[in-house]
């Protein structure tokens, strides 16, 4: 789906988002027509923005690939047709790694109305196994320690 | 227990933690490359860990124990304390 991971001694890598990218802004709001939806993309320049280089991490793929200032996307009409990302630190975006991370912050299609739905959990932000096994979860977003009255909105 | 056992012991639990978390992940997302890769790396060194450990301090679960005698009861018992053991 995706094409072959540049070489990485180019100024920059560009991955071509498939045609099935299709998304629709929708009155401030999106709607996710198929795989890939346009607030993932948002969302992945917000957190480059964000974080920069400081995300950098060794043993944490998606923190290196949020780490790499994206250059651009281009959208045309309703499709996201490429991104261009900057290398850090000899580290290219993986064609594949991005395809996980978008479908994993993505809603699958058509869904109904009426019906809740749990957001794909990724697999990021891990604890070290040691304060995994003390905390209960490896998965530091699911550290959610209930609080009583405290943790209630007011 | 003494105190290096109980070390041992611990580590052995963290890593078992970690396996069964990759687990419970990859029954929902059984194709995420990720996950896959850490349960491969965190299976591992859980191999390593209970290998060492049984060639220590005997078998963890009867299903390695062997010997000429019966192994399993050499250690301590669920219901003995740090002390007793």
């Amino acid at each position: 789906m995706w094409r072959k991971q540049q070489p990485p001694n180019k100024a920059y890598s560009k991955q071509e988002i498939p045609p099935q990218a299709q998304i629709r802004a929708c009155g401030g709001f999106f709607t996710v027509i198929d795989k890939f939806s346009l607030n993932t993309v948002v969302f992945l320049c917000s957190y480059a923005v964000e974080k920069g280089p400081d995300a950098y991490n060794d043993n944490d793929e998606v923190s290196r690939l949020f780490a790499c200032p994206i250059l651009r996307f281009c959208i045309k009409g309703d499709y996201i047709t490429s991104m261009e990302f900057e290398p850090l630190n000899d580290f290219v975006p993986n064609g594949e790694l991005i395809e996980n991370l978008l479908e994993e912050h993505s809603f699958p299609s058509r869904i109904s109305l009426a019906m809740a739905y749990v957001p794909y959990q990724p697999f990021n932000n891990l604890y070290d196994n040691e304060t995994g096994f003390s905390r209960g979860t490896i998965f530091k977003a699911l550290d959610l320690p209930f609080l009583g009255e405290k943790g209630a909105g007011k | 227990m003494n105190n290096e056992r109980a070390q041992a012991l611990k580590k052995l639990q963290i890593i078992s933690f970690a396996v069964n978390e990759a687990a419970l992940y990859l029954d929902g997302h059984p194709t995420n490359k990720m996950a896959l890769a850490f349960y491969e790396k965190a299976v591992k060194e859980h191999k390593d860990l209970l290998a060492k450990y049984e060639k220590t301090y005997g078998p963890i679960t009867f299903f390695s124990a062997s010997g000429p005698s019966w192994t399993w009861v050499q250690g301590p018992w669920p219901w003995q304390n740090e002390r007793e053991a």
